[in-house]
C-alpha cells in the first residue's frame, strides 16, 4: 500500500493536491510503527501425543509467534470417553511475551468409561476410572514461584480412591526453599531447604506402616554429614562427608550425586554397602514427575522447569596432566580386558585340563584380572560417572589397591599340584611424568597389560597350533571318508557301465588311492594341511568325473534321440526313426569318447580331472546344440576326420587340457 | 451307339483272339498256358504338404518272346499318377489318372504297334498294424478306356474293381524301419464289368510275394515273384496264366520346406 502511495505521489498532479498526499503520509508514520499487533487463535492443536484445541494469544515479533496473555489447552473431547479409553491434557496459565507466568495448572491422566451411568439434572453422566496427575502453582519468569503441588491419584467411579504421589515445594524464583514434603502410598519424606536451595538439617522419611522415621539424612548446608537407616533390627549409621572438605562446589541431587555417596560409604565401611536408599527413591520419583512437566512446558515454551535439589559436595580439581594419565589408564584397562576374554573361549578351556602351561597362564590371567584389571574398571567405571572429581583419588585409589606401585615387573604366584610356580612380567621401564595421583594406577594398569598382553600372545600361540592340528586331524579324517566314498561309488558305478566307461571309472579309484598313499608316505615336514585340503578338493572333482562317467550311456542315449529324426513313410504307413547328422554322432561316438575314455584311462591326474569333467560336460553341450544348428559343412568337414583334437576344435570346443 | 459298341467289341475279340480257343465254347474251362513277365516298376510318393502327397509310378512291363523268357519284349510302359490325402496314420485315399502305352505282343500283324489306354482311378488304402506286422487293405477302382492296335479299333470301357490284401513282415528289426528286410505277401483279385464283360468277371487274381530292404524312410527296393489268374475278356472259359518276376523301387522324398518339417509332425500321433 506504501509503495502504491509513493509511486502516486510522484506521479505528474496538481501541486496542491500532492502537498496534501504528503501530510497524509506524515501522520500515518506511528501507525505503521506499532507493528506488534496481538491475535487470538481458537482451533486445533498438538502438544507432544495429545491432540486437542487449544485457546491463546499471540503477537508477531521479527519471524516467531510469541505467545502473550491466557493459553488454554484441552485434549479430550467428551464424548470419546463414551466409548474408549482416553488420554486427558488440560492445561491453563498465563504468557508474557512468550515466558509463562502467573498461576498454571496442569492436569493428565487417561480414563476409561466404568460403573454406571445416570441421568441427573437432565445431565447424562458417565463414571470414569483411571489416574489422573496435576500441577499446580505460579510461575515467575518462567520459573517455579511460590508452592507447587503435584499429585497423581486413582480415579474410580469418577472419585479419587488413592493418592498415588503427592508433592509439595515451596520455590522462589525455581529454587528450593523452606519446607517439602513428597509423599506416595507407602512412605512420606520431609525436609527443608536454606534459601539458596541447599539440602539443610534433618530430611526424614516415614513409612504408614512404622512408628518413626525409617531413613534419615542428616544434612549441613547442603553437606550430606551421614545417613541412618532404621530398620526394625538395627539402625545403620553411614558416615558420607563428614567434615567439611578444603574445597566444595555444589551439584544437583541426581544420580550422579547418590553414586558419589555409595562410593564414599563404601569407601568409610566396606563391609557394610549401601544398596539402597528410600529417600532417593523418592526424590527419584519427584523428579520424574518434575520431568513429565517441564516434558509439556517444554512443547509449549522454552522453560525449564525442574526441581532443582541441591547439594554440597567435596571438590577436587582434576588437572591436565591427571586427566591425561587417567585417561591412559582407562585405555590399557580395556586393551587389557580384551586380552582377558580370550579366558572364555571353550577351546582354551579345553586345553587348560590338558595343558598344565595353559592352566597355568590361564590362571595367572585370572589372578591378574582379579588383583588389578577389576579395580582399574572400577575406576574407569567412577570416571564415566563423573564422580571423580568430588572425590579424594589417592584415598580411592589407595581403597582400591592401585596406589602401591613396586616398580618391579609384575609378580604373580599360582599354587598348583602343591607345587608353587611364579609368573613375572615382562620388564618395563614405563615412568610416566609428572607423578600425579593417577600415577600408581597407570602404572599397574601398564605392568598388569604387559603381562596379560604377553601370556595372551604365548596362549594365541598355543590355541592356533591346537587349532591347526584339529583342522588337519579333521582334514585327513574327511580325506579318508572322501577316498572311502569314491571307493564305493566306482566300484558300484563300474559294476553297471560298459567296459570302456569302466575302466575309466575305476581308473578314477585307482588314481585316488595312489594319491592317498603318497600323501601318507610323504615327507611331513611340507604343509599338510594344504596338501590334505588340496587331495580333497581333487577327490572331489575324481568322484564328480566317476559320476559324470557313468552318466554316459545315458547320454548317449539322449544324443541319440535327440539325433534322431521321425519319418512318415508313406509305403509302410508307419512313422520311422531315422538318424541325423550321422557324421557328428561318428564324430562323437567313434572319436571323441574313446579318446576321452582312454585318455582317462591312461593318464588322470589331480590337475586334469576338473578338465575332464568340463570338458565332457562341454561335448555334451555342443552336442545337444549342434541338433538344430545348420552343420552340413562341418558334417563334410567331420566326414573323414580322426583326430579328436582337430574334430574338438571343429564342433568349437577348446580343450583346456592344452 | 449299340451298333457301333458291338462292332468294336466283335473286333476287339477278333484282334486280341487266341486262335486256340476260336472255336466253340468247351464245356470245361481251360488254363492256358502260363506266360512269363517281368516288371521294372517304379513307386513314388511324393510328399507336398503335411497331408497331401504326389503319387508318380512307372512301370516297364515286359513279356517273354519265344527265344527269350520274361524280357523278351515290351508290353506295357504304365504312367500312374494322383493325388494322395492322408486322413490319418492307417487311411489314405487317391484320385488321380493313368496313361498306359499297350504294346502289341501277339503274333498277329495289326495296324498300330502301340496304343494309349485311359484310366481314372480311385484307391482307398487301409493300414492295421498287428503286432509287429502291418496289413494293408486296399481298394481300387479304375474306370478304363482301351482299345485294339487296329486303325478301325475304338475305345471300349470297363470298370475295375479291385481288393488286395497285403503284409509287410520285418525279418531282421523289430518293426519296419531302415535298413529293414521284410517279406510282403500279397493278393489281388481284380474283377471286371461293363459291356465288353460277357462271362469274364475275373480279369486277374494276383498272388505275389516280394522281399524288400527298407534303405531309409525314402527309399525301399524290392523283388519277387507273382503268379496270376484270370479270364480271358472274349471267352471266360480260357483262363490265362502268368508268371511275373517283380522289380520295385520306391522313393518317397518330402518336398516340405525344411521349416514346416521341424519339428517332425506327423498325423495324430
Amino acid at each position: 500500500m506504501i509503495i502504491l502511495f509513493l509511486c502516486a505521489m510522484f506521479m505528474p498532479m496538481p501541486r496542491l493536491l500532492r502537498w496534501n498526499m504528503w501530510l497524509v503520509l506524515v501522520f500515518m508514520i506511528p501507525y505503521l510503527a506499532v507493528a506488534q499487533e496481538e491475535y487470538h487463535y481458537t482451533g486445533p492443536l498438538t502438544i507432544g501425543t495429545y491432540q486437542g484445541t487449544a485457546d491463546f494469544y499471540y503477537f508477531q515479533s521479527a519471524q516467531d509467534s510469541l505467545l502473550d496473555g491466557s493459553f488454554r489447552f484441552k485434549s479430550l473431547d467428551a464424548a470419546d470417553l463414551l466409548t474408549e479409553k482416553s488420554d486427558l491434557l488440560s492445561v491453563s496459565g498465563q504468557f508474557s511475551e512468550d515466558v509463562p507466568v502467573g498461576l498454571w495448572k496442569i492436569q493428565f491422566g487417561n480414563f476409561e468409561p466404568g460403573g454406571e451411568t445416570s441421568i441427573v439434572n437432565n445431565h447424562y453422566q458417565i463414571d470414569l476410572t483411571g489416574t489422573q496427575s496435576f500441577a499446580e502453582g505460579r510461575l515467575s519468569n518462567g520459573k517455579p514461584d511460590g508452592q507447587w503441588i503435584l499429585k497423581k491419584e486413582r480415579i474410580e467411579s469418577s472419585s479419587v480412591a488413592e493418592v498415588l504421589f503427592n508433592s509439595s515445594i515451596y520455590f522462589q524464583g525455581g529454587i528450593p526453599q523452606q519446607n517439602f514434603r513428597i509423599e506416595n502410598e507407602q512412605m512420606t519424606l520431609v525436609g527443608r531447604f536454606l534459601r539458596d536451595g541447599l539440602a539443610h538439617d534433618q530430611w526424614e522419611l516415614y513409612g504408614i506402616e512404622r512408628a518413626g522415621p525409617i531413613e534419615r539424612w542428616q544434612f549441613e548446608e547442603g553437606r550430606l554429614k551421614q545417613l541412618i537407616i532404621m530398620n526394625p533390627e538395627r539402625v545403620s549409621v553411614y558416615p558420607i562427608f563428614p567434615q567439611k572438605p578444603e574445597q566444595s562446589t555444589i551439584i544437583r541431587m541426581d544420580e550422579r550425586f547418590m553414586e558419589l555417596v555409595r562410593l564414599n560409604q563404601m569407601m568409610a565401611r566396606p563391609a557394610d554397602s549401601l544398596q539402597t536408599s528410600e529417600v532417593y527413591t523418592m526424590l527419584r520419583e519427584n523428579a520424574d514427575y518434575y520431568r513429565e512437566m517441564e516434558l509439556i512446558f517444554s512443547e509449549i515454551s522454552s522453560t525449564a522447569f525442574a526441581a532443582d535439589f541441591r547439594v554440597q559436595v567435596p571438590y577436587f580439581a582434576i588437572n591436565n596432566d591427571e586427566q591425561l594419565q587417567l585417561d591412559s589408564a582407562i585405555a590399557l584397562t580395556e586393551k587389557s580386558l580384551q586380552r582377558i576374554r580370550m579366558l572364555e573361549n571353550s577351546q582354551l578351556q579345553l586345553m587348560k585340563l590338558a595343558n598344565k602351561d595353559v592352566m597355568f597362564l590361564a590362571s595367572v590371567m585370572d589372578s591378574i584380572n582379579h588383583k588389578y584389571i577389576v579395580p582399574l574398571n572400577k575406576l574407569t567405571d567412577y570416571e564415566q560417572a563423573n564422580i571423580l572429581e568430588f572425590t579424594d583419588r589417592r584415598e580411592l585409589t589407595e581403597f582400591l589397591g592401585l596406589a602401591a606401585d613396586s616398580g618391579k615387573p609384575l609378580t604373580i604366584s599360582i599354587a598348583m599340584d602343591n607345587e608353587v610356580q611364579t609368573f613375572t612380567g615382562p620388564t618395563s621401564t614405563y615412568q610416566p611424568e609428572p607423578v600425579t595421583s593417577m600415577t600408581p594406577a597407570l602404572k599397574i594398569a601398564h605392568n598388569s597389560f604387559l603381562s596379560l598382553d604377553s601370556i595372551g600372545k604365548i596362549l594365541e600361540q598355543k590355541l592356533t597350533q591346537r587349532q591347526r592340528e584339529q583342522k588337519l586331524a579333521i582334514l585327513e579324517e574327511q580325506l579318508v571318508v572322501t577316498v572311502n566314498e569314491l571307493s564305493i561309488q566306482a566300484d558300484s558305478l563300474s559294476a553297471e557301465a560298459p567296459n570302456d566307461i569302466a575302466r575309466a571309472i575305476r581308473e578314477t579309484e585307482a588314481r585316488a588311492q595312489q594319491y592317498l598313499r603318497e600323501y601318507s608316505n610323504g615327507d611331513n615336514s611340507g604343509n599338510k594341511t594344504r596338501q590334505a585340503q588340496a587331495l580333497i578338493t581333487c577327490f572331489e572333482q575324481m568322484s564328480e568325473l566317476s559320476l559324470l562317467l557313468s552318466g554316459q550311456p545315458a547320454q548317449w542315449a539322449e544324443i541319440q534321440e535327440a539325433y534322431t529324426d521321425q519319418v512318415w513313410n508313406p509305403f509302410t504307413a508307419t512313422v520311422m526313426e531315422e538318424e541325423i547328422k550321422k557324421h557328428i554322432l561318428t564324430a562323437y561316438r567313434s572319436v571323441l569318447m574313446p579318446y576321452i575314455l582312454q585318455s582317462i584311462e591312461s593318464g588322470l591326474t589331480c590337475d586334469n580331472t576338473q578338465q575332464w569333467v568340463i570338458l565332457l560336460e562341454k561335448v555334451h553341450l555342443r552336442m545337444n546344440e549342434m541338433v538344430t544348428e545348420d552343420t552340413k559343412r562341418l558334417e563334410r568337414k567331420l566326414k573323414r576326420e580322426r583326430d579328436p583334437e582337430v574334430v574338438l576344435e571343429l564342433i568349437g570346443i577348446q580343450n583346456s587340457r592344452q | 451307339m449299340k451298333y457301333t459298341l458291338f462292332v468294336s467289341v466283335f473286333l476287339l475279340m477278333t484282334c486280341l483272339h487266341n486262335p486256340a480257343h476260336a472255336q466253340e465254347r468247351p464245356e470245361e474251362s481251360q488254363l492256358e498256358d502260363p506266360v512269363s513277365l517281368l516288371w521294372i516298376n517304379t513307386y513314388g510318393n511324393i510328399r507336398l504338404s503335411n497331408r497331401l502327397f504326389w503319387i508318380a509310378q512307372t512301370h516297364f512291363r515286359f513279356q517273354e518272346t519265344e527265344t527269350t523268357p520274361f524280357a523278351g519284349q515290351i508290353a506295357q510302359i504304365y504312367n500312374r499318377h494322383a493325388i494322395s490325402y492322408l486322413f490319418s496314420k492307417s487311411f489314405v485315399a487317391s484320385f488321380g489318372g493313368v496313361l498306359r502305352v499297350n504294346f502289341n505282343t501277339s503274333t498277329a500283324e495289326t495296324d498300330k504297334n502301340a496304343v494309349p489306354e485311359w484310366r481314372i482311378w480311385h484307391q482307398y488304402k487301409f493300414a492295421m498294424p498287428v503286432s509287429r506286422v502291418m496289413i494293408y487293405h486296399r481298394i481300387r477302382i479304375e474306370h478304363r478306356w482301351s482299345k485294339g492296335f487296329d486303325d478301325d479299333s475304338e475305345y471300349i470301357f470297363r470298370n475295375r474293381w479291385r481288393y488286395m490284401v497285403r503284409v509287410r513282415v520285418p525279418l531282421n528289426k523289430p518293426k519296419l524301419g531302415p535298413q529293414t528286410l521284410y517279406v510282403g505277401p500279397e493278393a489281388e483279385l481284380i474283377m471286371q464289368s461293363g459291356k465288353a464283360v460277357v462271362d469274364s468277371p475275373m480279369e486277374d487274381l494276383r498272388l505275389h510275394t516280394s522281399f524288400g530292404y527298407i534303405l531309409n524312410p525314402r527309399l525301399t527296393l524290392a523283388s519277387g515273384v507273382m503268379y496270376s489268374i484270370g479270364q480271358e475278356l472274349e471267352d471266360g472259359a480260357y483262363y490265362k496264366q502268368k508268371w511275373t518276376l517283380r522289380f520295385h523301387v520306391y522313393f518317397s522324398p518330402d518336398l516340405r520346406q525344411v521349416k514346416y518339417k521341424l519339428p517332425a509332425i506327423h498325423m495324430n500321433e
